[in-house]
């Protein structure tokens, strides 16, 4: 092939550098959504709950790849806070002993923190870009259900019987209005592993994406076929994952 | 459909254009961007494909008002004329897929039994992969032109239409009415066609608006990465792209405005489609 190699180990060296940053992005959006849409959902028609709205619809017409290069223009051209938006490493920087492949876990193994920090603001941007883009879904789904479970009969037990607010939030609502952020999560799992692509084209990322994406320009239809078949496994393995996840958040979900 | 029926519509759709003022903003904003794809081309002021090398990499000024590319194209121009081969692409794209999508799905729901099953597996395994890396890979085995990303296009959202036509279709098969038209002689291509299509279509012209943005954004991230569109026409996609190698050097206007154009197009289409949703199925009204 291109590189001289079989695109299994290709594909094999490359898919760290992808999962770091599409896993990355994906803890980024669900720290960011579901405490949004909680927000939002506690005070409907508030000031948050239009701020909240406002941001979900712009979010998912922004084309990713033109996030991306905003982000890069503002962080890295005009403030100068964001290092060099190429690759995962400085050209220069020492590479820790591959362990994994995550980056950040073998800077942690190598004891390297200084290393560990340089590669953390490399994944920052790429990270972020991907997170803005998938916040949308996962808010707006967060704000429905817990708007619904915040409504039920259990919460106004709850309340009545005088627990603390952040229980009653966090403990009760949430826990019962989490199924279906858990499937929404799911499927936007599907549109980050596209949108991947473009994001790994935008910053020089070395994935997996970027790689296919290289062997397509040049007709060299292997690698393609490869990338394609390993999204499709992993979409497959994510959503037996949620399926998992499922049974464990509702106890009352059976294999049917 | 009646006059007083058609009337009737209307003045409900006006009703709630009036009520809804983001609604009626995204209609506007809509057909003002279908104004601009018919006509656009002729109100220029500039070439879009002319270079004008010695005015490259301009900021935006009075004379250039998005600024000039690295060969002193003007961007403005480029964005306008852009429109209507961005548009096309997607309205040609979703419009195949929805009259497809609605054939097959109706006759997956009405018939049932074998043909449902494998049309469904069928379905299946086209949501299986990450749809945007599955246009990706078609529009590289059909070729790299422009119609093969409007056939990607179309696959990838046809899924969404049959699914939907079928489910509909289905939960009404059975229903009285049905019955009575069948009971009448209807055929069975009559009752789909002039019984069961009627019912389904409003709530699947929703779905085509919602799915024109993300047609749009697929279409434009396709030719992002250089795939499909070929310059140097105009598109928004391969526009971004070209802006994407100055951006470090600071000049913003060569991917904010296309990405601006996006962004406006998508959200016209998501707006307009959730305020169609108010008016055409108020089942669904949130």
């Amino acid at each position: 092939m291109m590189t001289g190699q079989p695109v299994a180990k290709d594909l094999r060296q490359r898919l760290p550098a992808s999962l770091e940053l599409t896993l990355t992005a994906l803890v980024i959006a669900l720290i960011a959504a579901v405490p949004l849409g909680v927000l939002a959902a506690l005070r409907p028609n508030s000031l948050i709950d239009h701020g909240v709205r406002l941001f979900c619809s712009l979010g998912v017409c922004v084309p990713t790849f033109v996030s991306g290069l905003l982000l890069i223009y503002v962080f890295y051209y005009l403030l100068g806070l964001a290092p060099d938006p190429t690759g995962r490493l400085d050209i220069f920087a020492s590479v820790p002993p591959a362990r994994t492949g995550f980056l950040m876990v073998d800077f942690l193994l190598a004891g390297d923190f200084e290393g560990w920090w340089a590669a953390a603001r490399q994944l920052m941007l790429p990270a972020f870009t991907m997170a803005l883009f998938v916040i949308a879904p996962l808010a707006r789904i967060t704000r429905a259900s817990m708007l619904v479970s915040l409504g039920s009969d259990f919460v106004r037990t709850a309340r009545s019987i005088g627990l603390s607010r952040w229980q009653i939030v966090v403990t009760y609502a949430l826990r019962n209005a989490i199924l279906p952020v858990i499937t929404i999560a799911g499927i936007v799992f599907s549109t980050m592993l596209g949108a991947n692509v473009l994001v790994e084209k935008v910053f020089s990322w070395p994935g997996v994406a970027s790689y296919a994406l290289d062997a397509l320009l040049v007709s060299d239809y292997a690698p393609v076929q490869g990338f394609v078949l390993l999204m499709a496994s992993i979409f497959v393995v994510v959503n037996l994952l949620v399926d998992v996840l499922y049974g464990i958040a509702d106890p009352r979900a059976t294999v049917a | 459909m009646s006059l007083t029926e058609t009337s009737s519509g209307l003045r409900h759709a006006v009703w709630v254009l009036r009520g809804n003022l983001v609604t009626a903003t995204a209609a506007a904003g809509a057909i003002l961007l279908a104004l601009i794809a018919i006509f656009g081309p002729m109100l220029v002021p500039y070439d879009p494909v002319a270079s004008d090398v010695p005015r490259a990499l301009q900021p935006p000024s009075a004379l250039h008002w998005a600024g000039t590319d690295q060969l002193g194209r003007d961007v403005f121009s480029r964005l306008i004329v852009a429109t209507r081969l961005d548009l096309a692409i997607a309205v040609t794209a979703v419009s195949v897929s929805f009259v497809i999508g609605a054939v097959i799905g109706s006759l997956c729901g009405y018939v049932g039994g074998k043909l449902d099953r494998a049309i469904g597996r069928f379905v299946d395994v086209l949501m299986a992969f990450p749809l945007f890396v599955l246009a990706m890979a078609m529009v590289a085995a059909l070729g790299n032109r422009v119609e093969n990303i409007v056939i990607a296009t179309a696959i990838i959202n046809l899924p969404f239409y049959i699914r939907f036509a079928r489910a509909e279709v289905n939960v009404r098969r059975n229903l009285g009415w049905v019955e009575a038209a069948r009971a009448c002689g209807d055929g069975h291509v009559s009752v789909v066609l002039r019984f069961l299509l009627p019912n389904v279509l409003p709530a699947m012209a929703v779905q085509m608006s919602l799915n024109l943005g993300w047609a749009i954004l697929n279409a434009a991230g396709l030719s992002f990465i250089g795939l499909g569109v070929k310059p140097p026409p105009p598109e928004w996609g391969i526009m971004v792209a070209e802006g994407a190698r100055f951006i470090s050097t600071g000049r913003w206007w060569l991917v904010s405005f296309p990405g601006l154009a996006l962004m406006l197009a998508v959200l016209c289409f998501n707006l307009l489609g959730d305020g169609l949703r108010d008016i055409l199925d108020p089942r669904m009204r949130t």
